[in-house]
């Protein structure tokens, strides 16, 4: 009987326990650099921790460490996929796949008249100049919130856990009192 | 459906205090030593009943599940609503430590009041299918009702600013009313069918 109960109990409490020492990934890329921060579900960054990208077709573009506060700018200019892993120590680790915009040039039509040239740009292909512009200043903007959302969501589950477990430990103390009478 | 710091006067704040440490103390004195675990437990399925959120067009309401806490634990009800409302607070900054009191009391108090008359009169009423699915339905939505009643009153009572406030927060959790109806209808149900002893043990 007691080990169906501790077989039921470690069935129950072992996703929380794998998801308490989740490693997240933040990317990022801007103007020929790629930010990355990596940070643990309590949010304490993942310091001096190992860092490896690689291309689409699965090749080692990068290979580094994180600095103390679990973060890293790399210089690389980007015109695909990548994919960043992050390795920290009793075998965490996390993978963050980075979509990288491919930059398309502006269509010139320059008309027929002599000297003047009329630069006028395709109305689709400015849209989608004016959409990849806003996506990328709103992921700029949004980074921190972002962040900390993701760090709230880690606390949370841990923080529930453990306060099952103080009610478990409040009644336990209930148990010794009743006894003791 | 936690009533936060700052907002109560302390009349009603030591009031709430002084009759939820009274229920509390004869909750666990009443508390059999073989039933602490079950209390527990429920302790812990109320606290996390308070983060299962409903979305509710521009707001959203969570479960309370208060009447189940009833239903098993009985007076015990208080203690498990207390210590699960007490984490919440410095845990989570869920109502507060000085509205302790007033919350449990709007909490605990509904579901004791629901266990005694609904859901002791559907256990009667066995025999009749109607009326034993209404009185279940009524012991968790009833349940709720007085509590969100309870809040509403003491918000009212702490001004005349708050009335609106409080007439929302009523009208907000008629879905919640609903919900733990239905949850404890088909859960009590079950129960009587597969373990009845768990309820009848309860009721001894």
């Amino acid at each position: 009987m007691m080990k169906k109960i501790l077989v039921v109990i470690l069935i129950i409490f072992s996703p929380f326990s794998i998801f308490a020492h989740k490693l997240n990934i933040f990317a990022y890329y801007e103007d020929g650099k790629i930010n990355v921060e990596s940070f643990f579900s309590d949010g304490t960054p993942c310091k001096n921790c190992e860092i490896e990208i690689f291309s689409d077709n699965n090749s080692l573009i990068f290979s580094g460490n994180l600095d103390k506060k679990g973060e890293i700018t790399i210089n690389k200019k980007l015109n695909q996929n990548i994919k960043i892993k992050v390795k920290a120590s009793m075998g965490h680790e996390s993978v963050f796949y980075l979509k990288v915009k491919k930059s398309k040039k502006t269509k010139i039509i320059a008309n027929n008249k002599p000297k003047i040239a009329i630069k006028q740009i395709d109305q689709k292909n400015l849209l989608q100049q004016i959409r990849i512009i806003v996506r990328e200043e709103l992921e700029k903007q949004l980074k921190p919130i972002i962040l900390q959302i993701a760090k709230i969501q880690g606390n949370l589950t841990e923080k529930i856990v453990s306060a099952i477990g103080y009610i478990f430990g409040i009644f336990g103390l209930i148990v010794i009192l009743k006894k003791g009478r | 459906m936690h009533i936060a710091e700052g907002v109560l006067p302390a009349k009603i704040l030591i009031s709430g205090g002084v009759i939820s440490a009274c229920f509390t103390a004869y909750g666990l004195k009443k508390l059999k030593y073989k039933e602490i675990p079950k209390v527990a437990i429920l302790s812990g399925l109320f606290f996390i009943g308070s983060f299962i959120h409903i979305p509710l067009g521009p707001t959203s309401v969570h479960l309370i599940l208060n009447s189940i806490v009833g239903i098993f634990a009985g007076w015990a009800s208080f203690p498990a609503i207390m210590i699960a409302l007490f984490l919440q607070a410095i845990m989570f900054g869920f109502g507060g430590i000085t509205t302790l009191g007033v919350n449990t009391f709007n909490m605990a108090f509904p579901s004791i009041l629901a266990y005694f008359f609904f859901y002791n009169f559907a256990i009667k009423r066995k025999s009749n299918k109607f009326l034993f699915s209404l009185s279940l339905f009524l012991t968790g939505a009833g349940s709720v009702a007085f509590s969100a009643f309870l809040l509403s009153f003491s918000l009212f009572l702490a001004g005349q600013k708050f009335y609106e406030v409080a007439k929302i927060a009523f009208i907000a959790h008629i879905p919640v009313m609903i919900i733990e109806g239905i949850i404890v209808l088909f859960m009590i149900t079950y129960i009587l069918k597969v373990y009845p002893e768990l309820l009848e043990k309860e009721r001894g």
